[in-house]
């Protein structure tokens, strides 16, 4: 069990303030999940009691009417495959040149470090919709329309720069002195970084993994000029669509809400323990 | 509290060594920047071409005209209060993200029953598609079938509009949908770096007789800043930037007037109106005002690794 | 996995990424390697880098993604495929937003889509940019004398040409709940002016159960009624030589009437969009609504059971202005365009998907697919027992006979057109898709600006905006 930051050090703790931190706690949950229970439960809900006034917040009738639907009459099994492909594509790349490059930028030196980070903020200073006509030339002149390896490209360089900056920050936090030991003992840099650097920093890793993921995931401008052919649709063209049906089916919508976030929050959970810091290799101790 | 990066390279000390290390660094960065470059430079250069002329967005010419979309646009009273809405809606919503985000990270940082789901659930407003998210949040504030305005109701709170997506109330509405949507990319990233933070130091200050709120302000606070300045810089832009949220609440005009932020006016003169060289203008003027923020930002919060450039 | 396929350079790269034989900055020249052997393939083999056949693929966008009508079209496109071995037809079916976005981003490219739905006025507009070819070849194949002369009327230009082919059209209709005319003496046949339906709003409108009318705040549905009671008072948003006509009485009789209009809608009408007032009738949530024949849909997956027909769900007669002497209507008629920026060969392609697309027994598995809403073009079907004995079109018969009757008096009118001649005005389009008009609405129905204002500062901007940047 890491020592590190676990947890903050127990202190005896007064009953009136284990009461506040529990309220704050439900508190937090509350506003977080009210709309995914209120997605799950209308999701399940008959079609007429949908649109309920007073809304009811149990369903009187229950069915899976939606879910079937969702499952035998569209192509969201084909479209969520494609969006795994992408997001997992993307975020490995990212992760793999971010934690390289953020490394580059705070471990060396050389002429013009900080501006080129911040020259690569400049690509976030204009709304991605605007850069949708250019993007859209680019992606032709290299052949990158209808492809999911196109889309992939234009999800790597959009995430590339915040996982460079995000990353850097982490990296700066790590004091030398520990590289500085592995180096003298004989580590060339690669292993410094991997062995030394990287689990230190997984929190921000992990933390960077999980945002370029979500951004690959829930895109819906380039895969939508990007993309025409059906069977390479991501799930964000998918549930436009349902948007945009002769009859704009509610629970259908929830229901693919539902099947888009139950998957990635039980991932995330389960992953989330790794946002605490330590292999257990080691603390900064003096 | 680091140590400069460059007490690395001087340990080696001979000049070869550096000149190749100086190497080794820029090729390792060489093809994220590459990369980020093409995708950033093409795109740029040619917003900045276009905003020079005067182009229908569904025809292949266009036509000079020099500064006149710039001229237009500055004397264009809406324009600036597209502006004023951006910076309203920037401002209001990334301030409260901030907010939230570091306050669901410190209550996220302990360990009790449940932490792990909590933390899960936490992190869903971020993951759910936009475009559900928004939706999801029309229905709820709907003066007919909404929840909320049912449950307020019931609560008999005095003062409540009876529709909350009307010109005066639905720029609120976009802040607390914008909040709950994006302050979990506060959370998780205060929450990694929470993890970091070395137990000693609030040894050190517990021994010095330090209350929890001091120990917050003068070791957690400190420790956090490199990755809150980055945060409030990111989530700023793009708030700033933001298109979809507030085109899909407000869909551009009705009570969508009153959230028709800059990035919405764009979208507007470039797509709607088929303007695409006042879009493109529009634009620029957007990166030229951000730019400008992001300068007085770097000003006002060096990093740190500015201390060591050599 | 058929992604793979697609990329079969791709899955070798990745798989020997994952054996570890390739390192990272390999792994990355290689992808872009990859790509530009795509490229190349793509500028030397025209449409699909991976085969080498000889086949015309022509890509036609329509407006209709809903699963009904997407498998009529594959039906009709796979047989026409049948008869025709070397062509390969792209159907691809969007909503009208994404449609927009996507052709906006294919003309920039010059690769145009080799016909899609489009617009009335959009038409005039492509037209006068040069942007689309006539389509009379299909016109006289399919039959010019067969199809109704009110959808003819807004496809032919003063150049004798067709310069569109319709594809279904609808007529917009006012929807009435008959259950909630019980114990309230209104009897909405007798309906003439906006006086009259005034008279009868309070007595049809209980909030918060229901109100009396719903309305779309949304710009583009706020247009929609702007420019239908501006006709049904006599007037048109333009003048003979197509600038604004905003100012005069008839357009500022619309707004003061608007104004009357609000008590009776719900408070959030500024937000809701179309779709939204549709399930509010459906539900009960209002008394009226402006519909089309969808909302037959509507009414089928969320009202109660026993409430799903024509009796509970009316139609009621619309009004006149007390400056107008005929009812105006919007008339729902999107022609096929065929864009000449396209390849000669896909566009030949196109022009004989269209001939095959509207022989009676394709049209009619395309009409069928929404029975209601997609209308047939062709006059003989409203009286052939097959076209009107389809269950659906039996069960709703009050909503077509009310369709066909705004279509037979001429005074349903495509959008934004108030006076025919209004088809000509070269901005149209421009018009309809800004939120200038809807602007000036919610100026003065929901934050009561003087409507002279409102008007004269929605006329400079489309003076200045729209007609000024008309030139470049």
């Amino acid at each position: 069990m890491p020592e590190r930051a676990a947890s903050l050090p127990r202190r005896p703790r007064r009953p009136v303030s284990t009461g506040a931190a529990w309220a704050v706690r439900i508190g937090l949950f509350a506003f977080c999940a009210f709309p995914l229970y209120w997605m799950l439960v209308s999701s399940l809900k008959a079609s007429h009691e949908l649109l309920a006034s007073p809304p009811t917040f149990w369903p009187h009738e229950w069915e899976l009417r939606a879910y079937r639907k969702l499952f035998y009459e569209t192509n969201f099994w084909t479209y969520m495959e494609n969006t795994v492909i992408v997001a997992v594509l993307t975020t490995a790349i990212v992760i793999t040149a971010g934690v390289i490059g953020a490394y580059s930028l705070t471990r060396y030196t050389f002429p013009c470090r900080t501006l080129i980070a911040r020259v690569t903020l400049l690509a976030y200073m204009f709304p991605p919709i605007i850069m949708l006509v250019p993007l859209f030339l680019l992606a032709r002149e290299f052949g990158l329309v209808n492809s999911l390896v196109g889309l992939a490209l234009t999800y790597i360089s959009f995430s590339l720069p915040y996982a460079l900056w995000i990353l850097r920050a982490f990296f700066q936090s790590i004091p030398i002195d520990l590289e500085h030991a592995a180096l003298i003992d004989g580590a060339n840099r690669a292993q410094a970084l991997w062995y030394v650097v990287m689990p230190l920093a997984l929190p921000g890793i992990i933390a960077t993994a999980i945002f370029t993921f979500i951004v690959a995931w829930n895109d819906f401008l380039f895969a939508l000029v990007l993309i025409g052919k059906d069977e390479l649709k991501t799930i964000a063209i998918g549930i436009n669509e349902f948007f945009h049906m002769a009859v704009v089916d509610w629970g259908l919508i929830m229901a693919a809400g539902v099947m888009v976030t139950i998957p990635a929050l039980v991932f995330f959970v389960t992953i989330q323990r790794y946002l605490i810091a330590g292999w257990g290799t080691g603390g900064v101790k003096g | 509290m680091s140590v400069g990066a460059d007490t690395l390279v001087l340990v080696p000390g001979r000049a070869s060594r550096r000149r190749r290390e100086s190497l080794i660094g820029i090729g390792l960065l060489l093809p994220s920047a590459a990369l980020v470059l093409a995708f950033t430079i093409f795109p740029v250069a040619y917003n900045v071409w276009l905003g020079f002329y005067a182009k229908h967005s569904l025809r292949a010419t266009s036509s000079w005209v020099g500064l006149g979309n710039y001229s237009q646009i500055l004397t264009d009273p809406d324009f600036w209060r597209s502006v004023w809405l951006a910076t309203v809606y920037a401002i209001g919503s990334t301030a409260l993200q901030i907010v939230a985000g570091v306050a669901g990270a410190l209550i996220l940082h302990r360990r009790f029953a449940g932490c792990d789901f909590l933390r899960g659930v936490a992190l869903f407003p971020y993951m759910i598609p936009t475009v559900i998210a928004v939706f999801v949040w029309r229905w709820l504030m709907n003066d007919l079938y909404g929840v909320i305005p049912y449950l307020l109701n019931m609560l008999r709170i005095p003062g409540m509009p009876e529709a909350w997506l009307t010109h005066t109330t639905i720029m609120w509405v976009l802040i607390v949908l914008s909040v709950w949507t994006f302050f979990p990319f506060v959370l998780v990233n205060v929450l990694a770096r929470l993890q970091t933070i070395p137990l000693e130091l609030y040894d050190a200050a517990r021994v010095d007789g330090a209350s929890a709120v001091r120990q917050f302000v003068h070791v957690t606070l400190p420790q956090l800043k490199n990755v809150l300045l980055i945060v409030l810089l990111l989530r700023g832009i793009w708030m700033f930037t933001k298109f979809d949220v507030p085109w899909l609440l407000g869909f551009g005009g009705g009570a969508g007037e009153a959230i028709r932020t800059l990035p919405v006016f764009t979208y507007q003169r470039s797509f709607t109106y088929y303007q695409a060289g006042m879009g493109a203008a529009l634009s620029n003027v957007m990166l030229a005002l951000l730019l400008m923020a992001v300068t007085v930002y770097f000003i006002a919060f060096p990093p740190e690794a500015d201390d060591n450039d050599a | 996995m058929t992604r793979w396929d697609n990329d079969p350079a791709l899955r070798d790269l990745v798989g020997a990424r994952k054996e570890g034989g390739v390192g990272r900055r390999e792994f990355l020249a290689r992808l872009g390697g990859t790509v530009a052997g795509a490229a190349a393939a793509t500028v030397v083999g025209g449409a699909r880098p991976a085969s080498a056949q000889k086949k015309v693929v022509v890509t036609m966008w329509d407006t209709e993604p809903n699963p009904a009508t997407r498998a009529a079209m594959k039906a009709i496109v796979e047989d026409f495929q049948k008869a025709h071995k070397d062509i390969e037809v792209r159907a691809e079916g969007m909503g009208w937003g994404d449609m927009d976005r996507k052709l906006q981003a294919a003309m920039a490219a010059k690769s145009p889509p080799a016909a899609s739905h489009t617009q009335s006025y959009v038409v005039t507009s492509f037209r006068a940019k040069g942007l689309i070819e006539p389509v009379d070849d299909v016109v006289k194949a399919i039959g010019e004398d067969k199809i109704f002369p009110s959808v003819l009327q807004w496809i032919k230009y003063p150049d004798g040409k067709y310069w569109g082919i319709t594809h279904a059209w609808g007529a917009e209709i006012l929807g009435g709940r008959g259950d909630y005319l019980r114990g309230t003496g209104v009897d909405p046949r007798s309906w003439k002016t906006w006086d009259d339906w005034l008279r009868d709003l309070p007595k049809l409108n209980k909030a918060p159960q229901h109100y009396g009318l719903s309305l779309a705040g949304i710009p583009f549905f706020v247009n929609e009624d702007v420019y239908m009671w501006t006709g049904a008072n006599g007037g048109s948003l333009f003048d003979a030589k197509g600038n604004p006509a905003l100012e005069s009485p008839q357009v500022l009789g619309m707004l003061e009437f608007w104004k009357k209009l609000k008590p009776f809608l719900p408070p959030g009408w500024a937000s809701h969009d179309y779709l939204e007032t549709l399930s509010a009738w459906a539900t009960g949530k209002t008394t009226q609504v402006l519909m089309w024949g969808r909302t037959a849909g509507y009414i089928d997956q969320y009202a109660p059971a026993d409430k799903r027909n024509p009796e509970v769900f009316q139609v009621w007669p619309k009004t006149i202005g007390p400056m107008g002497k005929a009812p105006l209507t919007q008339f729902d008629n999107e022609p096929w365009v065929i864009y000449a920026d396209a390849p000669a060969d896909e566009k030949a392609a196109a022009r004989e998907f269209l001939k095959f697309f509207f022989k009676p027994e394709n049209y009619r598995r395309y009409c069928d697919s929404v029975p209601v809403h997609l209308n047939s073009i062709f006059k003989a079907d409203f009286q052939d027992a097959a076209y009107m004995g389809h269950p659906e079109r039996k069960r709703w018969k009050p909503w077509l006979d009310a369709q066909v009757k705004w279509v037979e008096i001429g005074r349903a009118h495509p959008l934004l057109i108030c006076n025919p001649q209004d088809l000509l005005v070269p901005w149209i389009g421009d018009v309809a898709a800004a939120p200038i008009l809807a602007d000036m609405v919610m100026s003065v129905v929901e934050r009561n600006k003087d409507p002279r204002a409102a008007a004269k500062e929605a006329s400079d901007k489309i003076s200045r905006d729209i007609i000024g940047k008309a030139k470049g």
